[in-house]
């Protein structure tokens, strides 16, 4: 009777191993068409800052322009969240434009009412904008590029996803091997 | 300003050639933080191996920082310190560049997981 019970369990486990190889084969299957995808993005990208180098000049649009340990006011716009997920992290982005929103209406119930309080709602991210780094009037492949690299990081997050749930599966795969294995 | 904080997330740090970066950074990714910090560092062919190292260990003791975008090559550079990151936070994410096409075969998590499926397993 004993035995016929851990027959049975053993099975239960092996099912268990089963679903979790099938998930994992497919994860990595979605791994590398993310990474795939990011890879066409970059290329995509650096074209478009080829082109923009070609029009403004080499030393216009290089490391030169990305500010020093010693600017002041560099905020990124992009940022993530993650939270747990079945066990594993899982990440989303922070809309920069809501994040202004709620930033504007957090100081607005702070402020007087004011004509200081016109200043506050006006204030947007457009002076942290990243491409003012390279000049006020940029070639339209350098805002291309900019697009491009935003639309990357999408796909970039998908893939941190991915990769959370594809470490995670195989942590369990680990795990319920040994217990066969016992 | 509490809910600011709360839902300010946290930043994805980038370790690569200067088109990564300036590509990355305009995307918005960008910041330097109140100690003077940033969240980027630019390898290039005069970069030392330590600094790269450095900064990956740097970036990984943050608590600011989510996910790190790396370079394939130069994670090839220091695989060591990669593959003893095993810890879910922050996500280290092997990116290709467009001099270096993206290789599976050396990724750190698909390895990870070839090594699992050993042939001697299979009866």
């Amino acid at each position: 009777m004993e035995s016929i019970m851990k027959s049975s369990a053993l099975s239960v486990t092996e099912n268990e191993l089963d679903e979790l190889v099938i998930r994992i084969l497919r994860l990595m299957n979605e791994y590398i068409n993310c990474k795939i995808n990011i890879e066409n993005r970059i290329r995509s990208g650096c074209l478009d800052l080829a082109k923009a180098r070609y029009i403004t000049g080499n030393r216009n649009i290089s490391s030169l322009q990305l500010p020093g340990e010693d600017a002041l006011g560099v905020e990124a716009q992009y940022r993530v969240s993650q939270s747990n997920k079945n066990g594993f992290m899982e990440y989303k982005s922070i809309n920069p434009v809501e994040l202004q929103e709620t930033f504007i209406v957090e100081n607005f119930k702070n402020v007087n009412l004011s004509s200081d309080k016109s200043t506050t709602r006006n204030t947007g991210n457009s002076s942290k904008d990243p491409i003012k780094w390279f000049g006020f009037l940029v070639p339209q492949s350098l805002r291309q590029a900019k697009v491009t690299f935003e639309k990357c990081l999408e796909v970039v997050i998908e893939c941190a996803n991915i990769q959370s749930e594809l470490s995670h599966c195989l942590e369990l795969y680990k795990n319920r091997k040994k217990d066969i294995e016992k | 300003m509490t809910l600011h904080s709360a839902v300010k997330g946290k930043l994805l740090a980038v370790i690569g050639d200067e088109d990564t970066c300036v590509g990355f950074l305009l995307g918005g990714i960008g910041e330097i933080n109140k100690n003077r910090h940033s969240n980027f560092m630019v390898v290039d062919k005069n970069t030392a191996v330590s600094d790269i190292e450095d900064c990956f260990k740097r970036f990984v003791k943050r608590d600011d920082i989510d996910i790190i975008l790396i370079n394939q090559n130069v994670a090839e550079m220091i695989r060591h310190s990669i593959d003893a990151h095993t810890q879910p936070i922050p996500a280290v994410l092997e990116i290709p560049s467009k001099d270096h096409p993206y290789d599976a075969t050396k990724d750190s998590i698909l390895r990870r997981a070839k090594g699992m499926f050993n042939p001697d397993d299979i009866h």
